[in-house]
């Protein structure tokens, strides 16, 4: 019953967020990631960049700045890790722009210097298992009751709580499509392997992580 | 109650509500002191290359003007010896342009009809060995008539040696810097072939003989000045006996030309040890 009483407010919820200002399904591209068509604009930022705009690097920066360090701080689980392989990822960005060829969408480009930076730190250094608790943002909309916002704080908490128990593949897979935006095919291309295991990663993380929307405030 | 169980559990909707949640507790971003640091690299990786350059461009420029104006006017005040100057007139006068590779036939076909027919006047006779002769001339007091005489055979040798030098020249029409060195050499030699076969004819002719010791002094003072010594002594003819050798010296002597002499009595001392200089 008190599985029943979650589901219907975390529905409502949904569904106001929804009717308000997002229509989310599978087919629709993602608001908070950037679309198909910016991709060319990444691109020709990047090479105004290589030509010495420090403007286009600095559009383009702002534009993923935000996303990457959330990929990596939800990665790393460490602040000061994330922050390090941050700056070593725009290290590389920046000079890759001599030789960089607009071949593929700059969004996977970026985030495979990511990956590849954080594989690498992780080679490097064994503090990966010390993580750090990241508190989510607790605002209440307006209009909305305060039981549903109780509801939702704690279930925002559990879903943290549960990304950071993923396996680094199924976590890395979830946050490249929630964070970049990324297809299956590009997610596939990024972590180097194909489509059906990035396919088959990201059904059990997300599996996983409704379960641990679901859970009741108890269980937890 | 049945309508509420059975929104959420369609795929979709479970989706959009983890990536919802997800977002909505996805609200860090990159911290400030990072951006900077980023766009500071950037901001440094964007500056040209050369711009750390820049600032020495003015200096290197002045440095490189300055030393190219001493350099140019060390060159120009560079006053060539007058030796140097002498020696190369003399030498382009002695020693006409090689004869092209193509021109080989015409070569041939002169020195044929040179050596035919070596009493015909010939009009393209402006080679080097008949010119040298005509240089040494003057310098002898030989008599016009005592010249007409002699005229025919020195002539026919003359020719000869023309012929030789030529075949000479054919056979090698690029001179490397040491056979150029060489082919100075080869025109004293010759010089001094032509002075000796004049004096010879001179002597046929009961003129004072004018020893080829002389010419090669002569021609010296024309220029040839970087010719040794050695050259403009005795030649492997007269060393081939010890007498003839002796006769040469004296020539030398009665030229003038005392160290040559001197030196071409040490050889003679010591080729031939057990005939006496004196």
């Amino acid at each position: 019953m008190a599985a029943g009483h979650v589901y219907s407010v975390m529905v409502a919820s949904a569904q106001l967020v929804t009717a308000r200002d997002l229509r989310l399904s599978r087919t629709a591209p993602l608001a908070y990631a950037p679309s198909m068509d910016e991709a060319p604009e990444d691109s020709a930022l990047m090479l105004r960049y290589r030509d010495g705009d420090l403007a286009a690097f600095e559009t383009l920066y702002k534009r993923h700045n935000d996303a990457v360090y959330r990929y990596l701080l939800r990665l790393c689980q460490h602040r000061d890790s994330a922050e390090d392989v941050f700056q070593e990822v725009w290290g590389k960005i920046i000079k890759a722009r001599a030789s960089y060829r607009p071949t593929a969408k700059f969004t996977t480009f970026l985030y495979r210097v990511a990956h590849n930076c954080f594989i690498d730190h992780i080679r490097r250094n064994k503090r990966h298992s010390q993580t750090v608790a990241i508190e989510p943002d607790n605002q209440a909309d307006p209009g909305e009751l305060p039981e549903m916002h109780v509801e939702r704080s704690l279930a925002r908490r559990r879903l943290l709580d549960a990304l950071q128990q993923l396996p680094d593949e199924q976590r890395d897979v979830f946050l490249l499509r929630e964070e970049a935006g990324l297809s299956l095919d590009q997610i596939a291309s990024i972590t180097g392997t194909n489509r059906e295991t990035a396919k088959s990663r990201l059904r059990y993380a997300v599996n996983k992580l409704r379960v641990a929307i679901d859970e009741p405030a108890g269980t937890s | 109650m049945t309508e509420e169980r059975k929104a959420p559990q369609t795929a979709a909707d479970f989706d959009a509500l983890v990536s919802r949640t997800y977002h909505e507790s996805a609200a860090e971003g990159a911290p400030d002191h990072l951006d900077r640091a980023v766009l500071q690299e950037a901001a440094r990786a964007a500056r040209p290359r050369y711009a750390r350059f820049r600032t020495w461009t003015r200096p290197l420029a002045w440095a490189a003007t300055i030393i190219l104006s001493v350099a140019l006017v060390l060159e120009v005040t560079k006053v060539p010896a007058p030796n140097d100057v002498v020696f190369d007139e003399n030498l382009r006068k002695f020693d006409p342009p090689a004869p092209e590779p193509e021109k080989t036939d015409d070569v041939a076909t002169e020195i044929f009809e040179e050596s035919v027919l070596p009493e015909t006047p010939s009009g393209r006779a402006s080679n080097r060995a008949a010119e040298a002769p005509s240089r040494v001339a003057p310098m002898k007091s030989m008599s016009d008539e005592a010249a007409a005489e002699a005229a025919p055979e020195r002539r026919q040798r003359l020719e000869s040696l023309k012929i030789k030098a030529e075949a000479q020249e054919g056979a090698a029409p690029e001179l490397t810097a040491d056979e150029f060195e060489f082919s100075d050499k080869d025109i004293v030699q010759r010089a001094e072939d032509m002075a000796r076969m004049q004096s010879e004819d001179d002597r046929e002719a009961g003129l004072e003989a004018v020893p080829a010791a002389a010419v090669s002094r002569e021609v010296n003072t024309l220029g040839v000045s970087a010719v040794t010594s050695e050259v403009a002594g005795c030649d492997d003819a007269a060393r081939a006996a010890p007498e003839t050798w002796l006769e040469c010296i004296a020539e030398l002597e009665q030229a003038g030309l005392v160290d040559e002499a001197a030196i071409e009595r040490e050889s003679l001392s010591e080729a031939f040890p057990d005939f006496s200089t004196r």
